[in-house]
């Protein structure tokens, strides 16, 4: 594919990123609460929009795609699973809607401190948060240094990519925070969706048909329809990766800080709806994707490389891979920008005025805007080096942190809780992670992710068990939105 | 604390997610085995979530901001 179309593409694509961001810089007010949350007005759309494209990345094309061509239809089990895991938006969106309005809190984890009276939970919470996202938000650059190098051959080097991705996705955050980001999220989910469906008619095209697609799939690669299919989705490794996946929703700030942010309940439902079905066909898509790439381009060692090599080497015309690759490149985008401003409200408001007593808004949201920029740099210097497997990097990121989600559940449903629980669950959590997920241990083929959550489970409880309770006993979080939970008929 | 049913639906349908495709589909090599069965389980997942979300009441979280709750 030839690279100045490419770059002809990007060109575009970016100006119109920066038309969107210029707009959304006319609409921002000063202080924290509306570059993080966008002083919690946005619509039902926008909302779906950008979450939907924040939460389904680069890896879906490339990653879920590669993990397809490698493991088979697994691929889209471990995946609806995940679909199934946003079902917890349901239980948990409303929850903090009602408290982050009731207290203004704007991160996650500064929620978390507060429900257990403990800044150092917070600020503990936040740095893992920073530590285990980077290298995810790394594989989403990575992805892109992969696909353009990939699909021309070399001629646009990897690192270029890296550059392109991080460039944009810095502007685009610093641009006008949350308002920037999801409103440039919102025009990219409809660039991600498009393109990917067109490009995926157009491969089936070239590879017969539907039904011929669909008959050399079971006649050439029928094992990859089946489960265990060809040896990877062994059952461990199934539920290794569907474990940390369907707790997404919770597990990672960047998606539910979102819940901080809608305008009210409507729109939290719009954008639910939305998310929902903007996931389920871009899943379709994606594991069809990877099915033609088995088709079309066998035999490849490397299976991250099955996008790109679909697109270079089967036929694909340039009027639907060039837009394809910006969509790619889009959806990377989308989730690194959500990525660097959670981090970045999450470091300024819940780890910098620990280091500095006395600091004020606008002094955290400048901290914060140096973190955007360092975030995003060290993303794109972890990418650079190139580590492997796209697909199973992502994974060891959300295995991470489920360390948050027995302390996130507790919030909310465990008045015993206590800030000592939560503490140790999430140390003790984050131990358990690098020694089982990082650190090669195992346990009777148990995956690490399994050993990980039962652990943070019992060390909660454990621990919380052991100390004493807060003062109010979660008063605040369980029996004061009661009452505004049951007038908004929510279960 | 009452356990909303459509939580155990959806508690439901991820067991059998797990369980079905290795279980029972784990010879069937054609696209109506474990493709299908996930595509059901997802469609039956976003209905089920629809349904729930549809039930809720967005005038009544409107009147809780305008009362400042």
């Amino acid at each position: 594919m030839s690279p100045l179309l490419i770059w002809i593409a990007i060109a575009f694509y970016a100006l119109a990123g920066f038309a969107v961001v210029a707009v959304a810089r006319r609409q921002l007010a000063t202080g924290a609460e509306d570059f993080y949350l966008a002083s919690r007005t946005l619509g039902g759309l926008v909302s779906a929009a950008s979450y939907a494209a924040t939460t389904y990345s680069a890896f879906m094309m490339l990653g879920l795609a590669g993990l397809t061509y490698r493991g088979g239809v697994g691929a889209l089990g471990f995946e609806l699973v995940y679909f199934a895991g946003l079902s917890l938006m349901l239980v948990f969106g409303p929850r903090l809607w009602l408290v982050g309005r009731r207290y203004r809190f704007i991160t996650p984890s500064e929620m978390l401190g507060a429900r257990y009276d403990s800044p150092a939970l917070a600020a503990v919470t936040a740095l893992l948060s920073c530590v285990f996202l980077v290298p995810y938000s790394s594989v989403q650059l990575l992805g892109i240094g992969l696909l353009f190098s990939g699909t021309t051959g070399g001629a646009i080097p990897f690192e270029a990519g890296i550059v392109v991705g991080a460039g944009l996705a810095a502007i685009w955050t610093l641009g006008a925070g949350l308002r920037s980001v999801a409103w440039t999220d919102a025009l990219q989910a409809v660039i991600i969706l498009v393109t990917a469906l067109a490009a995926l008619v157009h491969i089936v095209d070239f590879l017969g048909g539907w039904g011929t697609f669909l008959a050399r799939v079971e006649e050439e690669h029928g094992a990859w329809l089946a489960q265990p299919g060809p040896g990877f989705f062994s059952f461990a490794t199934f539920v290794g990766l569907t474990l940390p996946w369907f707790f997404f929703a919770i597990s990672n700030p960047q998606v539910s800080q979102r819940l901080f942010t809608t305008d009210d309940l409507g729109a939290m439902r719009t954008m639910i709806i939305g998310a929902i079905s903007f996931g389920f066909l871009f899943t379709l898509i994606s594991i069809l994707w990877g099915f033609a790439a088995l088709v079309a381009v066998p035999d490849l060692e490397n299976p991250d490389l099955a996008t790109p090599s679909l697109i270079a080497g089967a036929g694909v015309p340039t009027i639907v891979a060039v837009p394809l690759v910006i969509g790619i490149l889009a959806a990377a985008i989308t989730t690194v920008d959500s990525i660097a401003l959670t981090l970045a409200s999450m470091i300024g408001r819940d780890v910098y005025p620990r280091a500095e007593p006395g600091s004020n808004d606008r002094r955290e949201l400048i901290v914060g805007k140096i973190v955007i920029v360092l975030v995003i740099a060290a993303a794109a210097l972890f990418a650079s080096m190139r580590l492997d497997l796209i697909s199973l990097l992502s994974v060891a990121s959300s295995a991470a942190l489920l360390v948050i989600v027995p302390a996130f559940v507790g919030a909310f449903f465990w008045r015993r809780g206590t800030a000592a629980g939560a503490l140790t669950s999430v140390l003790g959590g984050t131990a358990t992670v690098i020694m089982f997920q990082f650190g090669g241990l195992g346990v009777s083929g148990l995956p690490a992710p399994v050993i990980t959550f039962v652990v943070t489970i019992v060390l909660f409880v454990g621990a919380s068990l052991a100390t004493r309770p807060p003062a109010d006993r979660g008063a605040g979080f369980i029996d004061a939105i009661r009452e505004d939970l049951s007038r908004m008929r929510v279960d | 604390m009452r356990i909303p049913p459509w939580t155990i639906v959806i508690a439901l349908l991820i067991v059998a997610g797990h369980a079905v495709p290795y279980l029972l589909l784990s010879e069937n090599e054609t696209w109506s085995g474990a493709f299908l069965f996930w595509v059901v389980l997802g469609a039956v997942t976003w209905v089920t979530l629809v349904a729930v979300v549809m039930r809720w009441d967005a005038e009544a979280s409107r009147r809780l901001k305008e009362e400042g709750r």
